[in-house]
């Protein structure tokens, strides 16, 4: 098993307990959805048993223009329902990722990389500015995470640019989603 | 000179309207009043206009499917195998019932679907009151079978075939038809759609097969104790085709216009049609609206039914002659004439109308 496999498995094992959890809001089980199924077809990819390679990089382009920006919205806007009812969270998604479907077909490259960039930029912001430590370290994980892919940056031969894309999205969206679920208990 | 080729699409149109000449006839022979002159006629022209509209518009649909497949394009699919058909067809019309759903549940997709939902009878001529506004959002929803690989022409047959046979289902002259009631989407289960009674809202969305409307808890049986009664709360009072299309739009800018907060300006367009501010989203029950607008119904001069019913004609035919030249007209040249198409309409269709209500103020 490669490190790209066994990374990607992790990051499914993250997302994919987020995205069924009851106790989170709508919005972030259904961002966490995607980039589950990004990574799930990631790990069938890298470890041999069902490439997919089509699959893994749609969804990750879903994950990017969709699953980032209602990431952001979570913590933006967090007694929005956009944030809390399965309705507005889900079509929020769809026109999402229409969005990005639209420009990956008109070769906007850069769309899916700057949506993110802006979302992941916004929720370090909110959560610096709010003083939320939990958050701020999530979120700049996610950030660290985006802008080491965008940079291409590879760890010897150890580790390669994706790898750190899985790990500090692992780390970014377990500490995100703790802090959405310690928020909604607060709440209830 | 363009040189005319026949395509499916125009196969279809006199085949449309020979069914609609059809049911006519045998619920005359049958002694029942299923057609209204100037419902069916405005239906009709609604039809018309959305194929010029949707001929253009299509090409999106056509072409995010078209480039999403080749990039996405997961599997490779064998188009001589029934198999690959019969997989297609079942998950088309299953996102087809999303795509169904939505359009009656998101209140900026019912803008453009009510159309469809705007006649007070329900009979063949009624399928042919299409939205030309759709496309703008309905090819989202099969971009799942482009990501499976596929193919674009096994799509658009597919579409083509779900479509059609939507046709049949929009009559009342057919009763329930036993076991099919439970496998397939039959006119009785689609009266229920069309109905205005409360137990038909938001209900029997299915295309080809009601499974998913089982599946998801949206479907109703049609209940013999209680007629139904079709077309829209708030009546349309138009037979205007451009109207038809565009007033659910005017007013839900309108209320967006009126909220004062941004969150109630974007609920405007995205909560269920029902949704109001103050909370009380409720629809009125049925027992509560009151009958109106007989006067489309009863006092038309003939004058007025020659003129509608000469205006659907010519459309008719210039209708076919665009759809079998437009393959080679410009682009920009088939926007100008489905632009065309559109303000025809939008005239005569003004004039039908007030010709209309100056005879009933009469």
């Amino acid at each position: 098993m490669n490190s790209l496999a066994m990374t990607d498995s992790l990051l499914l094992v993250v997302t994919f307990l987020i995205a069924i959890g009851a106790k989170y809001p709508p919005s972030i089980r259904i961002a966490t959805g995607l980039f589950a199924a990004a990574a799930c077809f990631g790990v069938l990819r890298f470890t041999g048993v069902l490439p997919l390679p089509t699959m893994h990089s749609f969804f990750s382009g879903l994950g990017a223009t969709a699953a980032y920006p209602l990431l952001a919205v979570t913590f933006l806007f967090s007694d929005s329902v956009l944030t809390n009812q399965w309705r507005f969270s889900s079509i929020f998604a769809v026109i999402a990722g229409a969005l990005g479907l639209v420009a990956s077909a008109l070769e906007v490259g850069l769309w899916g990389n700057a949506v993110a960039l802006i979302s992941v930029a916004a929720l370090v912001l909110r959560s610096i500015i709010s003083r939320d430590a939990l958050a701020t370290v999530g979120a700049v994980s996610l950030l660290t995470a985006v802008v080491l892919f965008a940079l291409n940056v590879s760890f010897a031969s150890l580790l390669k640019p994706g790898d750190f894309l899985h790990l500090f999205m692992a780390l970014g969206l377990g500490l995100l989603g703790l802090r959405a679920r310690v928020k909604m208990a607060q709440t209830v | 000179m363009p040189e005319f080729v026949l395509s499916p699409n125009i196969l279809v149109i006199p085949i449309l309207i020979t069914l609609v000449v059809v049911e006519l006839g045998i619920s005359k022979a049958m002694g029942r009043s299923v057609y209204n002159f100037q419902d069916s006629i405005t239906s009709i022209n609604i039809g018309i206009m959305s194929q010029f509209v949707n001929a253009t518009g299509a090409v999106i649909s056509a072409f995010m499917y078209a480039v999403i497949e080749m990039k996405y394009g997961t599997f490779e699919w064998d188009m001589t195998n029934p198999l690959t058909w019969i997989f297609a067809l079942l998950f088309y019309d299953f996102l087809y019932y999303w795509v169904h759903r939505t359009g009656h549940e998101v209140n900026m997709f019912w803008a453009s679907h009510i159309t469809h939902h705007s006649s007070d009878e329900f009979n063949l001529s009624t399928a042919l009151r299409q939205a030309s506004t759709g496309f703008y959002f309905k090819w989202i929803f099969y971009m799942p079978l482009a990501v499976l690989g596929i193919p674009v022409q096994v799509f658009v047959v597919v579409g083509l075939i779900d479509l059609l046979y939507q046709v049949w289902v929009h009559t009342r002259l057919v009763g329930r038809l036993g076991w099919i009631e439970y496998v397939l989407v039959t006119p009785s289960n689609h009266r229920v759609h069309h109905g205005k009674n409360d137990y038909c809202i938001d209900k029997n969305y299915g295309g080809m097969f009601c499974a998913w409307d089982r599946m998801f808890g949206t479907y109703a049986d049609e209940r013999e104790e209680e007629p139904i009664v079709y077309g829209l709360k708030k009546k349309l009072n138009s037979w205007n085709p451009v109207w038809s299309n565009l007033h659910y739009w005017a007013s839900m800018f309108k209320k967006a216009g009126q909220q004062d907060n941004w969150r109630d300006k974007l609920m405007c367009f995205f909560a269920p049609p029902a949704w109001s501010p103050d909370g009380k989203s409720a629809p009125k029950p049925l027992s509560e609206i009151p009958i109106t607008d007989e006067i489309f119904v009863e006092k038309t001069p003939l004058s007025i039914k020659l003129s509608g019913l000469m205006m659907t004609a010519i459309s008719a035919v210039v209708l076919v002659l665009y759809l079998g030249t437009k393959q080679q007209l410009p682009g920009i040249v088939q926007i100008v004439c489905a632009a065309t198409a559109v303000c025809a309409f939008a005239f005569l269709g003004y004039f039908w109308t007030q010709g209309n209500k100056k005879e009933f103020e009469r």
